[in-house]
């Protein structure tokens, strides 16, 4: 198992259109949500979200997930000349990819009989599928894969394109997380109560639930051929990828966090790291009551001392399939430029955590651990390492 | 080793050869009674999909000498039903269900299977339309060791209102959709090849093709794998329309123990994509 | 509160597709969740539903819907004080 090279990053996020932007912006702490403008939710009050001011004009592009996934994917192969003679494959991770055109399209179906006509074009990118041969297409790519494990889906994305450069099976391979808005996700965990009204806070002893966010985050790999081919110098490190299930219930982590702490002992083995190695922490830390206290117990069993954490939910919102790859392009900013993020949201421990999020501080940063939890007690975490660790 | 595919310009990588341990299928189309496997707790309130994949699993399970230690779920369209009934309660009467919503997640049956079986390890969900069950091979082939064997379970539904649209879509997507009927699960279990010489599986792609033919595509690419002509080949245009050809057919070809080399070959024309599952035994 | 509690009985066994019980079978003073008919926190969710879609009645927080839900007896205690007047 190798450490895997990151030559390209990209980001698009309501706090930016680029990666700059957005972590410069999580930076300041900013508070990335608002009420709901994209459409009509149906709910009482529009719920706080982290909404994409503009999307750069993408061509063609058929939905708001795949016009955000060509935007990060296309800056992290910005600045990467001379790859024609490379392969590339992309690993795509999304949760609602093209439906947000389906819902409204059954909608209007349900009130006019009539509108079935329309099927073949409003459903034409229902499939998950259809996102990722479409930025296949876009990018001159060879080959996919198309991965929906709901929250944890980027960085399992992250790991298996670590998995095919490393295994020799394509030069390039792009991690490219992408999810939008949609009636269904956020009628969805309405339904589940897991909504703050306020807006999330994660770690907080008042947080009660999430804030939806839409984005997109992409993460270029590549081989030791393709780093002689491009020239271009490594940012930073995919050293290592854990995988688990807790087994345990469909939407609440296990409280003790056993199945968190076999992905994360899992993926520490792989990067030949030990506990001790890790300098930072990029929690999931989605905001809900379960899950932020989980994640510090299943931390606590791996770590015995924490070390410094921080969350960005509340600055991009809780991106779902985006999620993973978003946070670890912003982990990969952190690494670089030796600085711990803060946790926008935040205001006062709860004492059942016992633990409160760094302060915003400049810190040499070795390795990072992402982690990121999905429905279904889907567990997943992936080790970034500083460019120096290589 | 990669290979180049110089006449096409698509690079495609050998992939390993995984062992098939077991596998199984649940047909509803052809099995009235498969419900009488579904344990009571599942039977009262889940859906029906998860319950497909839990008979599926627990066949393939039944018969084979090892426990997984991952699951990967192949779907090319996930939870239909329980995705329209959450819709229908939001459109109705402006309330979802819960449940519905929570079953309509992608990786749901990934998830359900873990908890039913307690298996703790690596949980992937793989959604690449036709060329799903060459996915989640492939993702199979890039777990750890220790993470294999690995219980793979294609599965797909159909609902009613999947038959009403079919007729209003594009004419690539009617063909490649119209025998959708046969729903249901096929389920292996897949190990290390380790020194096994049969039944062995591999897979190719998915593997972006955008306007040219997919038979073409196919056959350049068996061709470029096996150049001896020594496999058994099925293209695309010539296998059954629906989801689940590719498992069916090598569930099939398994189960009769028809040795030799075959590559199954898919194409979807939602990603415009081919992909080839080959069985050799 | 006798025949609200009979429909209330059938809608529940509906809601919770709790195909295998029959309402004679609900005994009424038990604990409804976690209790004898298996009922989880998801379940809660889809009475939260059941009380709004079928009688315009929600619960305003969690402390409040623990009392709620205690039995099917607190249930129909609490539709029957907090339904709109018809």
């Amino acid at each position: 198992m190798a450490h895997v090279p990151v030559i390209g990053i990209g980001a698009i996020s309501s706090l930016g259109n680029n990666v700059r932007q957005g972590f410069n912006a999580i930076l300041e702490a900013q508070d990335g949500i608002s009420p709901l403008y994209l459409f009509d939710s149906g709910l009482k009050t529009p719920p706080l979200c982290a909404q994409v001011c503009t999307i750069p004009v993408s061509d063609n592009a058929p939905n708001r997930t795949a016009s955000l996934a060509l935007c990060a994917a296309r800056e992290s192969l910005a600045h990467i000349e001379k790859r024609q003679s490379l392969s590339l494959a992309i690993v795509v991770a999304t949760t609602v990819a093209g439906m947000t055109r389906s819902e409204r399209f059954y909608k209007q179906l349900r009130q006019d009989p009539g509108h079935i006509e329309n099927a073949g074009r409003e459903l034409a990118f229902h499939e998950p599928t259809a996102l990722s041969g479409f930025l296949c297409g876009a990018l001159n790519a060879h080959g996919f894969y198309t991965l929906s494990t709901a929250c944890s889906t980027g960085l399992h994305a992250i790991g298996m394109a670590k998995r095919l450069v490393e295994t020799g099976a394509f030069d390039l391979c792009v991690a490219i997380g992408a999810d939008t808005l949609s009636l269904l996700t956020i009628r969805g965990f309405s339904s589940l109560l897991l909504i703050d009204p306020s807006g999330c806070k994660p770690f907080d002893a008042q947080r009660a639930g999430i804030s939806l966010g839409e984005g997109s985050g992409a993460l270029c790999l590549a081989s030791q051929k393709a780093l002689r081919v491009t020239g271009v110098r490594p940012l930073a490190f995919v050293s290592g990828w854990g995988a688990s299930a807790d087994c345990y219930h469909m939407t609440a982590p296990h409280p003790g966090g056993a199945g968190a702490a076999l992905a994360v002992r899992a993926a520490l083995k792989e990067a030949d790291c030990q506990p001790a190695d890790i300098d930072l922490i990029a929690t999931h830390g989605t905001a809900t009551p379960d899950n932020d206290v989980a994640e510090i117990n299943a931390m606590r069993t791996v770590f015995g001392k924490l070390p410094l954490f921080c969350s960005m939910k509340r600055s991009i919102g809780h991106t779902l399939a985006a999620s993973g790859v978003l946070e670890a392009v912003f982990s990969v900013c952190a690494l670089q430029q030796g600085i711990v993020p803060p946790t926008a949201g935040f205001a006062q421990p709860d004492e059942k955590i016992n633990a409160a999020p760094a302060q915003v501080q400049r810190k040499e940063l070795r390795h990072v651990l992402k982690n990121s939890f999905g429905f279904g007690g889907n567990n997943a975490a992936i080790i970034l390492s500083h460019a120096d660790c290589g | 080793m990669p290979r180049l595919f110089f006449h096409m310009r698509i690079v495609v990588s050998s992939m390993e050869y995984l062992s098939i341990l077991s596998a199984s299928a649940v047909l509803p189309s052809q099995e009235a009674t498969w419900t009488d496997e579904v344990p009571t707790t599942l039977k009262r309130r889940d859906p029906r999909i998860w319950q497909m994949s839990y008979v599926a699993a627990a066949r393939a399970m039944k018969n084979c000498p090892e426990e997984p230690n991952s699951i990967i779920i192949a779907t090319a369209l996930g939870a239909l039903d329980e995705t329209k009934n959450f819709l229908d309660g939001v459109f109705t009467d402006g309330l979802g269900s819960p449940r519905n919503f929570i079953a309509s997640v992608h990786n749901s049956m990934a998830g359900k299977l873990a908890q039913e079986f307690k298996v703790a390890g690596p949980n992937l969900t793989l959604c690449d339309g036709h060329n799903s069950l060459a996915s989640a091979i492939g993702a199979c082939a890039l777990l750890k060791n220790e993470d294999l064997p690995a219980l793979v379970v294609a599965v797909d539904e159909n609902i009613e209102l999947l038959d009403r649209l079919i007729p209003y879509l594009s004419s690539e997507c009617k063909q490649a959709l119209e025998n959708n009927k046969q729903e249901g699960a096929v389920a292996f279990v897949l190990h290390n090849k380790g020194g096994n010489h049969g039944p062995l599986v591999r897979s190719f792609g998915p593997l972006f093709i955008g306007s040219r033919e997919p038979d073409k595509s196919c056959t350049a690419l068996i061709q470029s794998q096996n150049p001896d002509g020594q496999t058994a080949v099925s293209l695309p245009s010539r296998t059954d329309g629906s989801f689940l050809s590719v498992p069916i057919s090598i569930h099939e070809l398994f189960r009769a123990r028809s040795s030799g080399s075959f590559a199954l070959c898919s194409f979807s024309p939602s990603s415009k994509a081919i992909a080839v599952v080959e069985l050799c035994q | 509160m006798e025949p609200l509690i009979d429909r209330l009985k059938g809608k529940i066994i509906k809601a919770l597709k709790l195909s295998d019980v029959s309402p004679e079978d609900i005994d009424i003073d038990a604990p409804l969740i976690g209790g004898p008919l298996g009922i989880d926190s998801i379940d809660t969710l889809e009475l939260l539903v059941l009380l709004e879609k079928e009688y315009r009645v929600t619960v305003p927080d969690v402390n409040t819907g623990r009392k709620v839900f205690a039995s099917v007896r607190s249930l129909a205690a609490y539709i029957e004080k907090n339904r709109p007047q018809k």
